[in-house]
């Protein structure tokens, strides 16, 4: 039988990506560009969406010819529908559209969160796990039952890449440590602290963290200059991470799930890798984390995902391709998996 | 005399483990918030003799007020432990599928109404969710597990109660979220005169979250 492939469009946030995936699971290509905003600022949503205007078809373009396969092979166009910034995703959309018309072939809209649980599901051979989705966009624990990934914890505000980023931001870390990248900041200055700021709080309500609190305490403290900024970002780690391992050890007991995967950019910080690995070493669980390259934004998700969905039998018109900017994981019908665990131990 | 009898562990909770021993001549569960690895040790610390000292409180005074919770036999905080009563019952959790609606519903009730028995004195259970309320058989609904408890004058707390409880239902229970939340804010809204306040807030919290649909109209 002959291999079907999806082109996927990834374009939520801060990267505009091109893949070619094959529905036997090989990542032909990922071709990325990123937009690096100034120093010191976050992502400007039309400066985002204009950059990827200018790069979008070289890309796409790339993408194809480092494929080794000709247009016509490809069977399905794949982009990220939401959720995310809208100018993004609106570049990416229009793209997508253009591609599925020209090439006569379908259109699929996919859940940017839900495409990092499935690229890490592939990568990990993982099948039913309990995923934490880490990342600037994200920060929710989400399992899957009764025919959709539901949320099973989350952050009542601000995510956890979100609480990193502000912090840094506010403080103007990054001239500390030029070379660092914006991401692994507070990870590096945290290395060279080691005492516990106790006035920081830590929010845990039921299954669900609140981060800001933590951030404007973290930043009155710093402000205050009692403690030296690497104790505080030391502190700032070992509280959020803490919040999140407590809650994904909750769902984890109460789900009784066997595996548990780690995913979006922040987790690629080893700290947070290292306690998720001491949390569940006394449940008898197993852990994985998705490599970098693939927990960071990509488009081989997007396909991948696209794949999973077209051939369960998801179809959508042109007309269903309007982005989704806010769209919860939870909002999506999944009929690709199939329902192992059953819907009962899927109750909390 | 040894006061307290271990027996043997009836779960390892993300909280504490649960032992199922004897307190004196006295079936008991006993709870000891062990420590945990990937914490560091004085956030270890600070948390579980807060958590400890809080439930241990919370279990005496929603007793106190006619909120069925386990009684409260020993407390020691040296070792963060509380032996409590034995119930012997289901987990709502566990038996939401089998129950015909109407008794459903009638439960549900009866569980919003302990919640705003609770709220209306300052309670609130931290970690509302139908596996923390047992049923037993001939006396109906116990509400367990006051880990994340607190005591609070704040609205926002009693409003964040009811905005989880309501995620975990869609999360656990979907085709069976209508029935338990209606009949639930109908017993909430019948032992707490502000509770119309609290739903509002609520839906407020709701609001604040990640990618929630709404938030784009109220701009």
């Amino acid at each position: 039988m002959s291999l079907l492939y999806a082109l996927g469009i990834e374009s939520t946030a801060h990267t505009f990506a091109c893949s070619i995936v094959s529905d036997d699971g090989k990542i032909l290509v990922d071709e990325r560009v990123r937009f690096t905003p100034e120093k010191g600022k976050g992502i400007h949503p039309r400066e985002a969406a204009n950059f990827f205007v200018e790069n979008a078809s070289k890309v796409v373009e790339n993408a194809i010819k480092k494929s080794s396969i000709s247009p016509d092979e490809i069977s399905l166009v794949a982009f990220a529908q939401g959720p995310g910034l809208g100018p993004c995703l609106r570049v990416g959309a229009t793209i997508a559209r253009t591609l599925s018309l020209s090439l006569n072939v379908p259109i699929i809209g996919v859940h940017h969160g839900i495409a990092h649980i499935e690229i890490g599901k592939l990568l990990t051979g993982m099948h039913d796990p309990l995923t934490v989705i880490v990342s600037g966009g994200h920060t929710c624990i989400v399992a899957h039952n009764a025919g959709r990934y539901r949320i099973y914890g989350e952050t009542l505000d601000i995510t956890l890449g979100n609480l990193f980023d502000v912090f840094v931001r506010e403080l103007d870390l990054s001239r500390k440590i030029p070379a660092c990248k914006m991401g692994s900041i507070v990870e590096e200055l945290a290395k060279n602290g080691g005492t516990m700021v106790e006035e920081l709080p830590y929010i845990v309500k039921g299954n669900d963290v609140s981060y800001s609190g933590l951030l404007t305490r973290a930043i009155e403290i710093a402000r205050e200059g009692k403690y030296s900024i690497e104790d505080i970002c030391f502190s700032l780690q070992e509280i959020a991470f803490s919040m999140l391992c407590e809650v994904t050890e909750r769902a984890l007991t109460q789900l009784r799930k066997k595996e548990v995967l780690l995913t979006g950019g922040v987790c690629a910080n080893k700290r947070l890798q290292e306690m998720m690995r001491d949390m569940v070493s006394i449940h008898n669980v197993k852990i994985a984390v998705v490599p970098s390259e693939y927990s960071a934004d990509n488009a081989a998700m997007i396909a991948w995902t696209g794949i999973l969905a077209y051939k369960a039998g998801v179809k959508m018109d042109i007309e269903d391709t309007f982005i989704k900017p806010r769209w919860r994981l939870d909002e999506v019908d999944t009929p690709w998996v199939s329902n192992i665990s059953g819907s009962r131990s899927g109750n909390l | 005399m040894k006061l307290i009898h271990l027996g043997s562990v009836i779960s390892v909770g993300a909280e504490a483990v649960i032992y199922k021993g004897y307190f004196i001549d006295r079936e008991a569960v006993i709870k000891k918030r062990v420590r945990k690895k990937y914490r560091n040790p004085l956030l270890d610390k600070r948390i579980r003799l807060l958590r400890t000292r809080r439930e241990a409180i919370i279990l005496v005074r929603a007793r106190s007020i006619g909120v069925p919770v386990p009684i409260l036999y020993y407390l020691d905080l040296s070792d963060y432990t509380i032996v409590m009563e034995h119930i012997d019952g289901e987990l709502l959790r566990e038996i939401v599928d089998e129950i015909h609606d109407e008794k459903l519903s009638k439960l549900s009730e009866q569980l919003g109404k302990f919640i705003g028995l609770l709220h209306g004195n300052k309670i609130v259970h931290g970690d509302l969710t139908t596996s923390n309320v047992m049923l037993k058989d001939d006396e109906g609904l116990y509400l367990i597990d006051f880990g994340l408890g607190n005591i609070t004058y704040d609205i926002e707390e009693y409003a964040t109660e009811i905005h989880l409880f309501k995620r975990a239902l869609k999360a656990s229970h979907p085709d069976k979220f209508n029935t338990i939340f209606k009949s639930f804010i109908r017993g909430y809204r019948s032992t707490y005169p502000k509770a119309d306040s609290v739903l509002e807030r609520a839906s407020t919290i709701e609001l604040r979250g990640r990618y929630i649909e709404k938030n784009r109209r109220r701009k």
